[in-house]
């Protein structure tokens, strides 16, 4: 038995879904349970948090793959009006990851943790389904702990805008401080690009291209 | 405002005209590069220096790794929003006269990065460049080829070779006549600063 | 009569001694800077040719027969430059250091017997005078890099200064392992005590110290530890733009010249032609660009040693080998070998 089924056995009532992808088992837990899911991981012995990245889902985009994400489902019709059309189906909607299609408003964020076990070898893929809006994106921090998270989370922060409650030091990694807009996100505006130059010695931004220069 | 001395001029006679050409001549065959690299073109860069295409031949082999005693600004690849603040800073510290050619389509236009939220959309955005050398990576001889063009451009400019700078706001002044210059000969193009490159 | 006692004797009635020694050494040194100075720029081109031959390349071959004139491009060009001083510089020091790196390099070619009869200043402790002018280098390399008022050239100007210090030692043990042989520090006198055997021969360990060390004083590949691009930007001289940086270019060419001539004067019978053949300042050149185009090989060979390893060298192997090189000397020249 490998340490993901332990972890998915002590952890059963935070677990929304079990899965496995490319021969590596996968939990989707939510927010609220991610904490304990973590400790829980660490503690059975996921000595190694691999990394913590993003997915952004505009709630177009979820409509378009609703199937593959699982939020609808093909049903065979149960008495269909024409006797012949024996194998009619209709596509009903149903709960996944923890939501349903018609309470998502702006669109979903996924979180990924990738765990990783030393000693073991064994993988283990933990997801998070959050709110897309930036006030509402956020999940509890794991960096303390995996001090290594620290980075992962500020990474994601800056990019995706993914509020990590909890963390030390919650702020932009790579871009400078009043850089707006995260990057990564769907509907973030390329159009329009922001320069970098530098002011005593650290990094600002300006909407002119030669500015400071 | 101090007063600007400009030599070689037709007006000043024709041994301070033939004065410019010789400072031109040496401007034009002895071009260091100054040694630094940014992506991808930069291993081309290394390979034009190497036997089989030899950048030595034009007198450009001696990369220097301070800009202080550079001429020339190679930029070799991709220049990220982060990185173009220091390439200014190291543009800015090298002394006058100085060239910039802009190697592959990152440097000159973003290239594979067009619309990217993170990479500057060419380098002329943050300094003045002299030569685009196109290509995702140009090959040597096409970095060569822009290195010929160069020479070729400082040779054929009809500017005076040297402008006396009395103090720093004179300095100033200068160095951005001589941006707003550069930008407006790549916008004359070749034929309009004295005949197409042989 | 030596040549300078032959000229200021033609002069002096003319002028009256005094003006005539005076005329006669200013004209002959300002002669043999000249010399070095024009030599420098020839060994630049050397130096690019030969750099571009050994890693199968052709070199500069643009302007001038042979690319003959790229020197004359990279002078025009340095003489051109802006000249910047850098805000926060410490102007005495950093100014001063582009004259006292230098100018000590080109005295000593003074010293230098260039021909059977001809030295410009044969003064009776010549070598000792000699090394003791051409050490001057690492004040100027300190107050290079301090005046410089950038932690890449205060590094490299500390590093370079201890080098030379530590490379100072054996080069001069091997040159006294000679003067041993000699009896004497005359230069003119140490070329002529090898009449019979030239010192290579019975000091082939002295010669391995002197070049070594050399190298060190010169400090190019493998050992620039001073000017390593990727640890200190290019050393002390990280602020000097244009003519000033091209006044250290010199020096460093300047130095190769003097370190081959100096190996061929100590070592390999200076202007003594071999065989007996037609003695002169040209046997002398000769093995100079031998000594030099060697230096440039090994300059464009190897790769750079770590800076631990090149001072251990130094301290712990060639300083006790110049000792025991120095008492070989000296068992030699008292048992009457040499
Ligand atoms: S132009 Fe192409 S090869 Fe050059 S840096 Fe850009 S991506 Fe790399």
């Amino acid at each position: 038995m490998s340490l993901a089924d332990d972890v998915i056995d002590t952890v059963q009532e935070h677990v929304i879904e079990e899965d496995v992808q490319k021969d590596k088992p996968l939990l989707v837990t939510d927010p609220e349970g991610l904490r304990d899911v973590m400790a829980e991981a660490q503690d059975a012995g996921f000595d190694h948090l691999c990394f913590v990245t993003a997915v952004d889902w505009p709630k177009d985009e979820i409509e378009d793959n609703a199937a593959w994400l699982g939020f609808t489902e093909e049903r065979e019709v149960e008495d269909p009006d024409d006797e012949e059309d024996e194998d009619a189906t209709e596509t009903v909607p149903v709960e996944s990851k923890g939501w349903h299609l018609d309470d998502v408003d702006d669109g979903l964020m996924e979180v990924v943790y990738n765990l990783y076990s030393y000693d073991e070898g064994d993988h283990l893929a933990v997801q998070v389904w959050v709110p897309r809006e930036v006030d509402q994106c956020s999940v509890p921090t794991v960096s303390d702990l995996w001090a290594g998270a620290n980075w992962h989370e500020r990474e994601v922060f800056d990019l995706y805008g993914v509020t990590f409650e909890g963390h030390p030091d919650m702020k932009r990694i790579f871009m400078p401080e009043d850089w707006e807009g995260h990057p990564h996100r769907k509907d973030y505006d390329l159009g329009e690009q922001q320069y970098i130059y530098r002011e005593d010695g650290i990094d600002k931004v300006t909407k002119d291209a030669g500015k400071g220069w | 405002m101090a007063r600007i001395v400009k030599s070689g001029s037709p007006e000043e006679g024709v041994f301070l005209t033939s004065v410019d050409k010789m400072l031109k001549w040496g401007r034009a065959n002895s071009l260091w590069p100054m040694q630094f690299g940014l992506a991808c073109c930069a291993i081309e860069m290394m390979a034009t220096m190497g036997p089989h295409h030899d950048i030595a031949r034009f007198g450009s082999e001696v990369f220097r790794a301070t800009p202080r005693q550079a001429d020339l600004m190679i930029v070799p690849g991709t220049v990220c929003k982060k990185m173009a603040p220091r390439v200014r800073k190291l543009y800015d510290q090298m002394p006058e006269p100085k060239y910039v050619i802009a190697m592959g389509a990152c440097a000159s236009c973003g290239g594979p990065y067009q619309n990217s939220y993170s990479v500057v959309q060419g380098v002329d955005k943050v300094i003045p460049v002299d030569v685009y050398v196109p290509g995702c990576p140009p090959r040597p001889e096409a970095l060569l080829d822009g290195l010929q063009r160069l020479q070729e451009k400082i040779q054929q400019d009809p500017e005076p070779a040297i402008r006396f700078a009395k103090d720093t706001e004179d300095t100033e002044e200068l160095t951005s006549e001589r941006e707003a210059k550069q930008r407006r000969d790549w916008e004359l193009g070749p034929s309009e600063l004295g005949g197409e490159p042989a | 009569m030596t040549a300078v006692e032959w000229l200021t004797a033609q002069l002096a009635p003319l002028v009256g001694q005094s003006w005539a020694v005076l005329v006669v050494y200013l004209a002959l040194s300002a002669a043999t800077i000249g010399f070095v100075l024009a030599a420098a720029p020839g060994l630049v081109w050397g130096m690019r040719k030969v750099m571009g031959h050994v890693q199968h390349r052709t070199g500069p071959y643009r302007v001038g027969p042979f690319g003959l004139l790229q020197p004359v491009a990279d002078g025009i060009k340095l003489v051109s430059k802006e000249d910047i001083v850098p805000a926060g510089v410490d102007e005495f020091s950093w100014k001063l250091a582009v004259y006292v790196l230098p100018v000590p390099v080109f005295i000593v070619f003074l010293f230098i017997p260039w021909h059977p009869g001809f030295v410009v200043s044969n003064v009776a402790t010549g070598i000792v005078l000699l090394l003791a002018v051409a050490a001057i280098s690492p004040v100027g390399e300190v107050l290079a890099g301090w005046g410089s008022n950038n932690k890449y050239s205060v590094l490299g100007g500390l590093r370079a200064a201890a080098m030379d210090v530590a490379y100072e030692v054996p080069l001069v043990l091997a040159a006294a392992s000679v003067v041993i042989l000699t009896g004497s520090m005359e230069m003119q006198a140490i070329v002529e005590a090898q009449q019979g055997v030239w010192f290579f021969l019975v000091q082939p360990i002295g010669l391995f110290i002197f070049l070594i060390a050399g190298l060190a004083k010169i400090g190019v590949a493998p050992v620039d530890l001073a000017e390593a691009e990727s640890e200190f930007v290019a050393g002390f001289h990280t602020e000097y733009s244009g003519m000033r940086f091209g006044l250290l270019f010199l020096t460093l060419f300047a130095n190769i010249i003097l370190i081959s001539l100096l190996t061929s004067i100590l070592f390999l019978g200076g202007w003594q032609a071999p065989l007996g053949l037609f003695d002169g300042v040209w046997w002398l050149l000769a093995k100079t660009v031998v000594i030099a185009v060697f230096l440039l090989t090994t300059w464009f060979t190897l790769p750079r040693v770590r800076v631990d390893q090149f001072m251990n060298l130094g301290w712990k192997l060639l300083f006790p080998l110049a000792l025991v090189n120095m008492v070989i000397a000296g068992v030699l020249a008292k048992g009457g070998i040499v």
